[in-house]
């Protein structure tokens, strides 16, 4: 064992306590690692001194896939194996891409119907997910070369408006590529921590976000030292690259519509809006070259104009926000710009008048993401244990179930802060049903039309009874990373099933499976979560049948001696039903109670049958 | 080992006296002290039974606390805590006066579309809407002071619809901006 330990200037001053972890930045156009080191939070650099990784790979015959630059630099001379902007399809059906009605910069292999889309490449047909595993594993290679050491863990960013499939889409792509996830966290919290930890502000913070595929805006609560996110809203689909489509529509109108077939052309006319819209923050007007065209001036009025209906959308949405936040733009104390996008000056100019107040622009908007995330990646690495900032979450969509007429019944609302679980009875409509199907939806919107389906399960065998007379209790399940689990169980029987909500049109679970090679232990352990959920809804049952006896005829066929003993035995049921883990000591319990009260039982059989030979009518002692 | 008592009603979480008017600062006080202890974000490290276990301490607060700060839940939860129990399918108030207002108010909600200023229409039905519902919590905290629990029941019923109604002013309003953009 060394006596001495030297370490390097820069590196920890404990090295062998301090545990390695990073915050991702995974982004549409360019990727961020960042860690703490020596205390201070900073980007981690590739060899030739870059912090932004483009999120570009490029795929070829039997070699590894190449990411960033070097891929970038490929798309002159084989465009169609550059896959660029895979965030904007990362959890995504080929439905939803294709109402997006968005240019793409690469082809879709021909899929079946709700098939995970995958992508052409030379090496086969790749899904988002393992193309955004790609870019993680060049970021996870940055990272541990740099710091020197195998990383404990990662805190990976998501625009707060990701909904479920598009969360666990970007867990699975940190899982395959290796890396153990902390903690998905939104973006734009992420940018308030990186802020508010410098200044040690307390108060309101509203953070824009606007990046190149995905718009979010926070409204945040800061107060000793906890991150209360009281609301968010935005756009999964609005962002910096709409600004280039949009000139870029503009452009090819003028030139020759027929350009837009052209692949290799489309990439040269993107590109040359995007060098566009860079130039026009700081110049009244930038002139466009296309090879084969004429010249074309655009103007920053003009370009302007262009994008005004975009800016106004997440006007809107920040309204909505701090509605659901229950304050009014006063009560914001800072407003915090995140985002590469952010950089265009009719943005700058529109937050500023809405919220009537100069925003942060001081640290890097490309950066700062990724930094924040670093930070709560250090915390939850354990490595500083005297930190008590805590950071509370919300969900950003409301998740519910479909309910007759195509209408959605909702179940958790949005902005409800997380890990929560909420249950709701539903009933059968039809005499003698037997089975219902559950939907799992997420969104605003009343129509099932109108929102997102995350899954379908069915709850058979339910005891076939006159419509409205069953009860089907769904629960709901939201863990810290905003994923859901949803459970049913018809409640006087016990009939259940329950699912983890994938989505629908997500990576099939045989393919997770052979992605991640999932281990036994976690199958186990999740096998003993769910008896266990059913053992406790199993105990709450028995315990309400037997409250509802007691109350109806207990006094009647027991002493107060047998209503003793069996009271005993119910609240050690209730006792053990709400400290164990383990479901077979509430099994135990449940079969303890069952045995005190089986006299009970037989003499109020004995009691209903010799009421029915008064004359009764069986209906009248059906509770 | 993660210790946390599930027995303790919502009021005994956070350290609060089973009344209407809690002591906010109490509250978010508690609230925050808990959470900076049960989170799950305290134990990234921890074994999967404290995962489990943390994550079921902070749905039990989460809830608790989302049920106290509101004004009707906190009234609901507190006559459910008197043995009192609500049923979505058939609890509803039978006093006809009391629905007619409430139809009327609804009514005009859907007509401020045809008003010169709609949005100033919804901000006054919003600020009646919340007089009204001010004059029930009073008469609330009265009856349940008094344990008349079936009167009390019938305020929290009520009390219901201006949660609603203030969600219909809400969405009202959203669509109105959404067309004036």
């Amino acid at each position: 064992m060394a006596l001495l330990q030297i370490s390097e200037p820069g590196m920890s001053t404990a090295p062998h306590e301090h545990r390695l972890a990073v915050g991702i930045d995974l982004g549409t156009t360019n990727s961020l690692v960042a860690s703490v080191r020596s205390g201070v939070a900073e980007t981690l650099l590739d060899e030739s001194g870059n912090a932004l990784l483009p999120s570009s790979v490029y795929y070829e015959m039997n070699k590894t896939p190449v990411v960033g630059e070097k891929a970038l630099q490929k798309v002159s001379t084989d465009p169609l194996n550059v896959v660029s902007s895979i965030k904007r399809v990362l959890g995504r059906s080929i439905e939803d891409i294709n109402l997006a009605n968005e240019f793409n910069p690469f082809t879709f292999a021909s899929i079946k119907d709700k098939q995970v889309p995958r992508i052409n490449t030379a090496i086969g047909p790749r899904t988002a997910v393992e193309v955004s595993a790609d870019i993680l594993l060049a970021l996870k290679d940055r990272a541990e070369k740099t710091l020197g050491g195998d990383l404990i863990g990662a805190v990976i960013t998501v625009p707060a408006y990701f909904d479920d499939s598009q969360r666990q889409a970007t867990k699975d792509a940190a899982n395959l590529a290796g890396l153990n996830v902390f903690r998905l966290l939104n973006e734009p919290t992420a940018a308030a921590i990186a802020y508010g930890l410098d200044q040690a502000a307390e108060g309101v913070i509203a953070v824009y976000d606007l990046g190149g595929g995905t718009f979010d805006v926070s409204i945040l609560r800061l107060r000793k030292g906890v991150f209360e996110v009281m609301s968010t809203g935005g756009d999964s689909a609005l962002g910096g690259d709409d600004f280039d489509q949009a000139i870029a529509s503009w452009l090819t109108d003028i030139l020759d519509d027929s350009i837009r077939g052209n692949i290799t052309a489309m990439r040269q006319v993107l590109a040359a809006a995007r060098q566009a819209k860079e130039n026009l923050t700081q110049q009244a007007s930038t002139v466009i070259s296309i090879d084969g065209y004429d010249d074309v001036e655009l103007s920053k009025e003009t370009f302007e104009q262009l994008i005004e209906a975009k800016i106004k959308k997440t006007i809107s949405a920040c309204r909505r926000a701090l509605r659901d936040a229950d304050i009014d733009k006063e009560d914001v104390s800072e407003v915090v710009m995140v985002g590469g996008s952010t950089r265009v000056p009719l943005v700058r100019k529109q937050v500023e008048k809405f919220f009537d107040k100069k925003p942060h622009v001081d640290i890097d908007p490309d950066r700062v993401v990724a930094i924040g995330a670093a930070i709560q990646a250090d915390i939850l690495a354990g490595n500083k244990p005297g930190d008590e900032m805590l950071l509370l979450d919300v969900i950003p969509l409301s998740l519910g179930i479909e309910t007759m007429g195509g209408l959605v019944e909702k179940i958790i609302n949005r902005n409800t802060t997380i890990p929560v679980a909420r249950a709701q009875e539903f009933t059968t409509y039809k005499d003698g049903q037997t089975a219902m199907r559950v939907h799992v939806l997420q969104g605003e919107r009343e129509l099932v039309s109108d929102c997102r389906s995350l899954a379908t399960f069915d709850l058979k065998g339910l005891p076939p009874l006159v419509a409205g007379a069953a009860k089907i209790r769904v629960t709901f399940q939201v863990d810290a990373d905003g994923l859901l689990n949803v459970s049913a169980q018809e409640v006087n029987t016990g009939v259940s099933a329950s699912i983890e909500v994938k989505p629908s049109y997500g990576l099939s679970d045989a393919e997770i499976e052979s992605m991640l090679k999932a281990s036994m232990e976690n199958a186990r352990e999740d096998m003993l979560a769910r008896s266990l959920r059913e053992e406790q809804v199993e105990a709450d049952r028995v315990v309400e049948a037997l409250n509802a006896a007691l109350a109806k005829d207990g006094e009647l066929l027991l002493s107060e001696q047998e209503i003793e003993a069996i009271i005993l035995k119910r609240d050690m049921l209730i006792g053990v039903r709400n400290k164990t883990q383990n479901p077979e000591e509430i099994k135990q319990a449940i079969k303890s109670l069952e045995a005190a009260s089986e006299h009970y039982v037989a003499r109020r059989m004995d009691n209903s049958v010799r009421s029915m030979m008064k004359g009764h009518k069986v209906e009248e002692f059906e509770s | 080992m993660i210790k946390f008592d599930f027995s303790r009603n919502y009021f005994e979480l956070f350290g609060l006296e089973v009344l209407f008017q809690i002591d906010d600062a109490l509250l978010v006080g508690n609230y925050q002290k808990m959470q900076s202890e049960f989170h799950p974000d305290r134990y990234v490290d921890g074994d999967e039974k404290q995962k489990r276990m943390a994550m079921q301490a902070t749905t039990y607060i989460n809830e608790a606390y989302k049920t106290l700060r509101d004004d009707q839940s906190r009234a609901r939860y507190m006559l459910e805590l008197q043995g009192l129990h609500f049923d979505v399918e058939k609890d509803t108030t039978q006093d006809m006066e009391f629905l007619m207002s409430q139809m009327n108010l609804r009514e005009q909600i859907d007509e401020v579309d045809s008003k010169d200023d709609p949005l100033d229409c919804l901000d006054e039905l919003s600020s009646q809407s919340r007089k009204d519902k001010k004059n029930l919590i009073l008469a609330f905290q009265e009856h349940y002071l008094a344990q008349r629990w079936d009167e009390a029941k019938e305020i929290v019923l009520k009390l219901q619809f201006f949660t609603r109604l203030q969600q219909q002013i809400n969405q009202k309003q959203e669509a109105l901006e959404e067309q004036l953009m």
